[in-house]
């Protein structure tokens, strides 16, 4: 899952970036408006964090740009607390709405539901055969036993789960475990793939030669 | 006594009313009382003299009436035995009383009349003499021979009818009443209708609704120019009230960002073991956030004592022109690294006032004008006298502040460029800081601005008396 971040209080971006990543997301923050527009528009994020006072381009602003082609949802991160503002974000389209201060464990439990919504999977539980992912624990169990994942290899089972019985191509995977400052190779994907075939069974994931990976249902 | 102002008019207005109407009526039934009464006396005067005109006295008889056809019709009952109602409808009667005081003739019998007492008048006055007998009027005149003539008649029926006019009176007076106050309650309530909307707009305007408004529009009389007036107030409490609502959410804002800051941090470092390096980082990055917090708890601490009124301001003799100095030098570090030249040119001014505060006034102007700079660019002091006054001039060559925000430049939190400001640690209280703090010292702060030249502050203090007086000879330094 690939998640923006627009707040220009740098040492938040950073904080919220870093609690992120250590849940398996892969993470860009940028501190304006115009570069959130920018990078909103150019990258299929699975979700955006927005702060409201920005410089540039307002949060509102970006929202409204945002919302004439992305359908990405949306989570509003400000210090405004007045419930008008809750209620124009909301109806300015955005998808949640979050006050300063927050602790990271809402931050993070909203972020879950909102990718979950979005994807039309309500239930944080998604199972594969005898495969288990709890994905607010960000566990994944085999026949009931804990199977120890790194951080990619999560990202790209939830992301293979989630898209079962459909291809996912090598750009998907791409666009969406990988931050910007990733330069990963293109074979690491094969890479991930078969350590994935070692620990939960070597027919679970398809490899559709220069196409991409499927898990049938 | 009346709760309100339509029960209090509709009581003046009945009760001058029933004077009015109570007066015309009393002295109309009086007036018409008195005419009746002039009717019946003129009437009775009149037969009086006819029957004495027709009183026959023989020197050797007794005194007899000779009717004339005048007397006879004037008492036609008597005469006339067909009985022609008399045209009041009311008979009259005569008696004659001869010199000796003996009844010589009587139209009616059967009556009891007294002989008056008081001799009649003379014959030829104007005015017969007359008497009121239970509820007859009687006149009586001289006749010939010391005879006495008395015409008299019942006047119940004139009471009857002075009665019924009263009661007409009465009843027409009461109605006018009636129909008068009943307009009169119509009329206040068209009138003080406007005065009980606005009440009611007034009260719905509150704290949640201030901006709402009287309709004013109709009218340009007394209640449209009360309808202003409150309109006015209304828009003077909105605003203060909406500056009072941003100055709070200004100030929440300025504490969350900093506070999720340390939240999200400490957080983040509590999850799991970390290396030293990165608990360095997350406590260092807290106490900037701290840091910021502090600087913000200062300014507001600073502002809400002079709103108390509790800052104590000395009033000292102090050299301004070393105040800037120092400040100069206290920035000169900042000024080397923001690669911007600092021009002073002060003249020697000592004014009343506190050291410290002043320093403060110095620096933050000074500052800004460092940090609103351009690199390469130049900040001009200048002090001198003007009259009773000290001027310091500051103009920076920065890229000046965009005409919509010059008129919040004073505002609590308020940036021009909110991003930029807090790089370097600004709150937006610096310039409402030193306003205030020009103005507790009796002076003035204002600016011109020139969108991408530069923007100048001028601060105007007082001079204390004896100084302005002296005029002194410039001192002016060389540039450092």
């Amino acid at each position: 899952m690939r998640i923006l971040i627009v707040e220009d209080e740098i040492d938040l971006a950073n904080a919220v970036k870093k609690a992120l990543e250590e849940e398996h997301f892969a993470v860009d923050a940028v501190h304006d408006g115009e570069s959130g527009l920018l990078y909103a528009r150019s990258v299929p994020y699975d979700a955006i964090l927005l702060d409201l006072m920005l410089p540039k381009l307002d949060g509102w602003a970006v929202l409204r740009e945002l919302r004439t082609s992305v359908k990405t949802p949306v989570l509003i991160l400000t210090a405004r607390d007045a419930l008008r503002d809750k209620v124009h974000g909301l109806d300015a389209g955005a998808d949640d709405y979050l006050t300063k201060p927050f602790a990271l464990a809402e931050l993070l439990a909203r972020l879950r539901a909102l990718i979950r919504r979005a994807a039309g999977q309500p239930a944080p539980v998604l199972r594969m055969r005898d495969v288990e992912i709890d994905t607010a624990a960000g566990l994944v169990r085999k026949a009931g036993e804990p199977v120890p994942l790194s951080a990619k290899e999560y990202a790209l089972l939830e992301l293979l789960v989630r898209h079962r019985g459909k291809l996912v191509t090598r750009a998907m995977v791409f666009d969406h475990i990988y931050d910007e400052e990733a330069d990963a190779l293109s074979n690491v994907v094969d890479v991930h793939v078969s350590r994935l075939r070692k620990k939960l069974g070597p027919d679970l994931i398809e490899t559709r030669r220069g196409q991409g990976y499927i898990i049938h249902v | 006594m009346f709760r309100s102002i339509r029960g209090t008019l509709l009581a003046w207005y009945g009760a001058i009313l029933f004077l009015v109407v109570a007066g015309f009526g009393a002295a109309i039934y009086l007036k018409m009382q008195h005419s009746l009464r002039e009717e019946v006396n003129a009437k009775l005067q009149a037969r009086a003299q006819a029957v004495a005109a027709a009183v026959v006295a023989p020197a050797d008889g007794p005194l007899r009436v000779q009717p004339t056809d005048e007397v006879k019709r004037y008492f036609k009952k008597y005469y006339n035995a067909r009985g022609e109602a008399d045209d009041e409808g009311v008979d009259p009667y005569f008696v004659v009383w001869d010199g000796a005081g003996e009844v010589a003739a009587q139209s009616n019998p059967q009556l009891e009349v007294p002989r008056p007492e008081a001799p009649p008048p003379k014959r030829g006055l104007r005015s017969p003499r007359g008497r009121d007998r239970d509820a007859y009027r009687e006149v009586f005149v001289a006749g010939p021979g010391d005879s006495i003539v008395l015409v008299g008649q019942d006047t119940r029926r004139f009471a009857a009818r002075a009665r019924n006019f009263l009661g007409v009176l009465l009843l027409a007076g009461a109605g006018a009443l009636a129909l008068a106050l009943l307009g009169g309650w119509f009329l206040t309530a068209r009138a003080l209708a406007p005065i009980a909307r606005m009440s009611a707009a007034a009260a719905d305007i509150s704290a949640t609704n201030l901006s709402r408004r009287i309709d004013a529009a109709r009218t340009q009389d007394e209640l449209g120019r009360l309808a202003h007036v409150l309109n006015a107030t209304f828009d003077r409490l909105e605003a203060a009230f909406q500056r009072q609502v941003r100055f709070t959410a200004d100030a929440s804002h300025e504490f969350r960002t900093p506070l999720s800051v340390v939240i999200a941090h400490a957080e983040l470092a509590l999850k799991r073991e970390r290396s030293g390096e990165e608990y360095r980082e997350a406590l260092a990055t807290c106490l900037r956030a701290a840091r910021r917090m502090q600087v913000v708890t200062d300014g507001l601490l600073v502002l809400a004592r002079a709103d108390a009124c509790e800052l104590d301001i000395a009033r000292e003799p102090v050299d301004l022109r070393k105040v800037v100095e120092e400040a100069a030098g206290l920035l000169a570090p900042l000024a080397t690294e923001r690669h911007v030249a600092v021009h002073l040119d002060l003249a020697s001014a000592t004014i009343l006032g506190d050291r410290d505060r002043l320093q403060q006034i110095a620096d933050n102007v000074l500052s800004n004008a460092l940090h609103h700079n351009r690199e390469h660019g130049r900040v001009d002091v200048s002090l001198r006298r003007d009259g009773s006054w000290v001027l310091l001039a500051i103009a920076d060559t920065g890229c000046g502040i965009p005409a919509k925000d010059r008129p919040f430049v004073f505002e609590r939190f308020y940036r021009v460029d909110k991003a930029r400001a807090r790089d370097r640690g600004g709150v937006g209280l610096g310039l409402a800081i030193t306003k205030w703090l020009v103005e507790s010292h009796g002076g003035h702060i204002s600016f011109v601005s020139d969108e991408g030249a530069g923007t100048t502050f001028t601060i105007r203090l007082p001079l204390p008396w004896e100084s302005a007086e002296a005029m002194e000879p410039f001192v002016t330094d060389a540039e450092t």
